[in-house]
C-alpha cells in the first residue's frame, strides 16, 4: 500500500507549478542600447522576473537616479538621466525579486561615455543619413576650404551615429542570449566539482577527529 | 530560500552568524567518527537536491532535503548544511557570505526540531514511521519558509508578504519532500537501521 501511495502523491505534488519562491538566485545583466539603459532580470535557469523592482544609483556616491518595474519578459528600459548623460560615473543597478532574491549589474561609465557622445539626441531630429553622404563627393567642387571640411566633420559624426544604430539593433539578440546564458545556472561539472569539495572537508575533519583521537 | 548579499541589516546577520556557528560547533562536537561517512554523503545529497531540477511535464522542481538531514543526523546536520551552503554560495553565488549564518540557521534549525520530535516513532513499522518520516521531511521545509519569512520580515518586504509566497510556494515542494524522506527513511529502516538509532550522546 505505503509502496504504491507514495510515488503517486509525490508525482502529483510535483506537478503543481512551481514558482519563483524556488529560485536559487537573480542575474541582473545591463548594457546601452540607443539612448536608453536596457536592464535584463532572470532567475535562475533562465526565468525572467516579473515585477522586479530594479533601482539605479550612482556607484560612488549612491545617490538614487531612477526606478522602476521590470516586465512580463523580465525586461526594462530607462532613458539615461540628463545629469548622467552629460558627465557619466559608473552606475549601480539592483533588482529586488523578493523572498530574499537580489541581484546587482555595475554599468560602467565607459560604455554610457561610448555611447551618449556619439548619439545624436534623437534620430529623429538628425537629417537623413543618405543627405550628407551625397554632399561629401561634391565638397571638392566647392571653393571654400573651411566649408568643405565642416562638412565633412559633420558626416563623419553622422556616420558614427548611423554605425552605433546599426550595431545596437545586430548586437541587442547577442546581449539577450548573453543574458539568458549568464543566468542558465550550474552544469554537471560544476555540481560533481561541489561534491568532490564536500567529500574532501569531511575527509579533512575525519583526519582530525582520528588524530586526536591516536594524540 | 538563498537569501543574498545586502538584503538583511546587520544585526540579523551577526545573529543568524553567531546561532549557527554555535549549532555548527555543538554538532561537531557530537560528531562521532563513525558517523562522519553519513555525514559527508547527506551534505552531498544537500548540495545536489537543490541544482537538480527536476522536470516534470512544463514545470520542474527540486528537493531541500533539510528534513532528511535532521532525522538523520541531528545536530550534525548543522555542519553538514553549513558546508553544503557554503560551497553553493562560492561555486554559484547562491546566497551568500556574509548571509550564510541566516541561511544555515534557516534550514537546519527547523529540520533538527522536526526530527527530534519525529525519533521516538521511528522505530516503529509500518504507519507511524511512515507519518512521522513523512511530517519530518514537510516540517523542514515548512519551517524553513517561516524563518526565511521572519528574517525578511526586518526588510521592506515585510514578514506576512514574504511568508504568503514562500509558503505557496513550497507546498508542493514540502509534500514531495515529505513523501521522499519517508521512503528514505523506510528504506534505511531495512538496511540500515543503526542510522536510525538515537546516538547515546544526543539530545
Amino acid at each position: 500500500m505505503l509502496r504504491l501511495i507514495t510515488p503517486c502523491l509525490l508525482i502529483l505534488s510535483l506537478l503543481c507549478p512551481a514558482t519563483p519562491a524556488l529560485a536559487h538566485r537573480v542575474h541582473l545583466f545591463a548594457y546601452v542600447e540607443q539612448g536608453q539603459i536596457v536592464v535584463d532580470g532572470r532567475f535562475s535557469k533562465a526565468k525572467p522576473v516579473q515585477n522586479g523592482i530594479i533601482e539605479i544609483v550612482e556607484a560612488e556616491s549612491g545617490k538614487p537616479l531612477v526606478q522602476g518595474k521590470t516586465d512580463s519578459q523580465g525586461a526594462a528600459r530607462f532613458a539615461i538621466p540628463a545629469e548622467i548623460a552629460e558627465q557619466p560615473v559608473d552606475l549601480r543597478l539592483t533588482i529586488k525579486a523578493g523572498e530574499g532574491h537580489q541581484g546587482e549589474w555595475i554599468l560602467p561609465a565607459a560604455e554610457l561615455n561610448s555611447q551618449t557622445a556619439a548619439l545624436p539626441p534623437s534620430p529623429e531630429t538628425t537629417p537623413a543619413p543618405h543627405s550628407a553622404v551625397e554632399k561629401t563627393p561634391s565638397a571638392p567642387v566647392l571653393p571654400a576650404t573651411a566649408n568643405t571640411s565642416a562638412q565633412v566633420s559633420i558626416s563623419v559624426q553622422e556616420l558614427e551615429a548611423m554605425i552605433n544604430r546599426s550595431l545596437d539593433a545586430r548586437l541587442g539578440p547577442i546581449k539577450a542570449m548573453l543574458a539568458a546564458e549568464q543566468a542558465k545556472g550550474p552544469g554537471f561539472i560544476e555540481i560533481i566539482g561541489g561534491i568532490g569539495w564536500i567529500f574532501g572537508i569531511l575527509a579533512l575533519l575525519l583526519v582530525w577527529k582520528n588524530r586526536k583521537k591516536t594524540e | 530560500m538563498h537569501i543574498a548579499e545586502g538584503v538583511l541589516g546587520p544585526p540579523i546577520l551577526a545573529l543568524g552568524g553567531a546561532l549557527s556557528l554555535a549549532g555548527c560547533a555543538l554538532g561537531l562536537r557530537r560528531l562521532d567518527e563513525n558517523r562522519i561517512i553519513p555525514v559527508a554523503l547527506l551534505s552531498a545529497a544537500f548540495f545536489t537536491a537543490s541544482l537538480v531540477h527536476v522536470p516534470i511535464g512544463p514545470v520542474s522542481a527540486h528537493l531541500i532535503l533539510n528534513g532528511l538531514l535532521g532525522v538523520l543526523l541531528g545536530w550534525a546536520a548543522f555542519p553538514a548544511i553549513a558546508v553544503a551552503l557554503l560551497l553553493q554560495a562560492l561555486l554559484f553565488q547562491y546566497g551568500g557570505l556574509t548571509t550564510l549564518g541566516v541561511n544555515t540557521l534557516n534550514m537546519a534549525l527547523p529540520a533538527i526540531l522536526a526530527g527530534y520530535l519525529a525519533r521516538p516513532w521511528l522505530n516503529r513499522e509500518g504507519w507511524p514511521r511512515f507519518f512521522s518520516a513523512f511530517c519530518c521531511g514537510m516540517c523542514g521545509v515548512a519551517g524553513a519558509a517561516i524563518l526565511t519569512a521572519l528574517s525578511l520580515g526586518f526588510t521592506d518586504e515585510g514578514f506576512a508578504t514574504a511568508a504568503k509566497v514562500l509558503m505557496f510556494g513550497h507546498l508542493p515542494v514540502a509534500v514531495a519532500e515529505g513523501l521522499v524522506t519517508a521512503s528514505a527513511v523506510a528504506f534505511l529502516a531495512k538496511v540500515r537501521p543503526a542510522l536510525l538509532q538515537r546516538p547515546h550522546h544526543s539530545v
